[in-house]
């Protein structure tokens, strides 16, 4: 959706107009629950995250005065949503399922819920998922902050209450325990070709 | 930079396009003679194809559950106005029946009619933006509303059951934080937008001329709402108007299907006659 257009959809659904509120929801649904489902390793959940989203926007446009782009706001609303999700979740899953170190082990949840529709994708999601689910919460959550829904260093540290340094750094490291997770499991199109020459000095 | 591992790390920030232009143009040079650090930056950008959106298949229902979602958040304002809708208007027009049986037989009718011409021209209320059948469906109800006094006056043993009636029905309002049935907000007055809401009641049976257009009444004729401008002065002068002609108004922002939003050019009030 073309910028101006989505001013003018933003404006007629502040005024109550659903069908310009459905435009906003299809231009951005798929985004949204792409993070909610990457977040929450499990479609039903990620489609309660993305309901409770959309909700959340619909009862709070009015007071959206756009001093930051919709789509920050919008995938801001998420990240919360997400992140409060899985805090309950956490609360209500045994903790046993986290080892000592933070990390978390790779489960059986993907396929568990996995539903018929989504089966064409499997492969896909046991990957990028499975990888995710092995990293920390930390990085997990910074990395898809960034990676999914494209929010800025800045919007990131706002969010996660960080330096913008620190959001840096370590979304450096979780791309790389990320990358290192998928060449470990072959699952990454480019390997590496020459891994002796790693941490050497180059100048 | 110094090492791969540090420009392995400004390898994340340049593929989000964080990094400084000097910072840029360093990795670039190391990255066209460093492989692995060439085969890391690839790897990343590789990793960021995969995390994209369109890479996970959205459920079939996803955009029904969320509109409906939304529809069903949308109409809740709306679903207690219909619900409340279908007692009121029962009773007003088996009282308003009842009342013309009554004023026919005590030949009233011709004063009533006369009275509610002077209300309208007295007021000087423009009901030229009034819908064309409210003029009839006021009268209606501006007789129901007599039928109170008609009722005291006259002592007949239908107006005394019409007077119970009508009292049951204002106590059960009474017991309503509201104090005013608000079930019949028109349509459109609805879909619009208001800067501030003001409810007007009183007992008077003529609404002072207060500035206002009127540009909706309910069914039974109690309720008018008036149009004015989102202007203080305005807004000040119609109150003290009202109180004059005994009519107390209350600002109000939690009568459901109106909406409001200090900005915009238009307030409402709400006039009801008691």
């Amino acid at each position: 959706m073309e910028k101006a257009t989505e001013k003018q959809m933003i404006s007629r659904a502040k005024k109550g107009e659903l069908t310009a509120f459905e435009a906003l929801v299809t231009a951005y649904e798929r985004r949204v629950f792409s993070l909610a489902f990457r977040f929450s390793n499990n479609e039903q959940d990620a489609q309660d995250i993305t309901q409770e989203v959309f909700l959340r926007v619909y009862r709070s446009l009015k007071s959206f005065r756009g001093d930051s782009g919709f789509s920050t706001w919008l995938y801001r609303i998420t990240a919360n949503i997400c992140i409060d999700h899985a805090r309950t979740a956490k609360g209500n899953r045994a903790i046993s399922l986290e080892t000592e170190d933070g990390e978390r082990p790779i489960t059986d949840e993907a396929v568990q819920h996995q539903p018929e529709a989504a089966v064409q994708n499997t492969m896909l999601r046991d990957e990028i998922n499975e990888a995710l689910a092995m990293l920390s919460e930390e990085h997990r959550q910074i990395f898809l902050l960034r990676e999914i829904s494209g929010l800025s260093y800045t919007e990131i540290a706002h969010i996660l209450t960080l330096e913008e340094g620190t959001v840096k750094s370590r979304l450096a490291r979780a791309r790389k325990q990320m990358r290192d997770i998928l060449l470990q499991r072959g699952n990454i199109a480019v390997p590496n070709p020459s891994k002796n020459t790693e941490g050497r000095t180059a100048r | 930079m110094k090492d791969c591992e540090e420009y392995q790390d400004a390898c994340s920030a340049y593929l989000d396009g964080e990094l400084t232009k000097a910072e840029e143009t360093q990795l670039k040079a190391h990255l066209a003679v460093c492989p692995a650090c060439e085969a890391y930056y690839k790897a990343l950008q590789d990793l960021h194809t995969k995390c994209e959106p369109e890479k996970v298949t959205i459920p079939e229902n996803l955009h029904e559950n969320i509109m409906a979602c939304i529809m069903e958040e949308a109409q809740k304002n709306v679903v207690p106005i219909e619900k409340r809708r279908r007692r009121p208007p029962m009773f007003t027009m088996v009282a308003a029946a009842a009342v013309v049986v009554i004023l026919a037989t005590t030949g009233r009718l011709g004063d009533l009619t006369q009275g509610q011409e002077a209300f309208v021209q007295d007021s000087g209320i423009d009901t030229m933006s009034a819908q064309p059948d409210l003029e009839e469906s006021s009268a209606a109800g501006r007789a129901a509303d007599k039928s109170r006094i008609i009722g005291t006056e006259e002592n007949t043993a239908e107006s005394r059951m019409m007077s119970k009636a009508a009292s049951a029905d204002t106590d059960k309002q009474d017991t309503n934080a509201v104090k005013v049935d608000l079930s019949q907000v028109p349509a459109s007055i609805i879909e619009n937008v208001y800067a501030f809401c003001y409810i007007a009641q009183g007992t008077a049976d003529m609404v002072p001329d207060f500035g206002g257009t009127l540009t909706a009444q309910d069914t039974s004729g109690t309720m008018s709402y008036f149009i004015i401008k989102n202007n203080m002065s305005t807004l000040e002068k119609a109150l003290g108007k009202l109180q004059e002609g005994g009519y107390e108004a209350q600002p109000r922002e939690d009568i459901s299907g109106v909406t409001l939003d200090s900005k915009v050019e238009n307030g409402l009030i709400i006039v009801v006659q008691q």
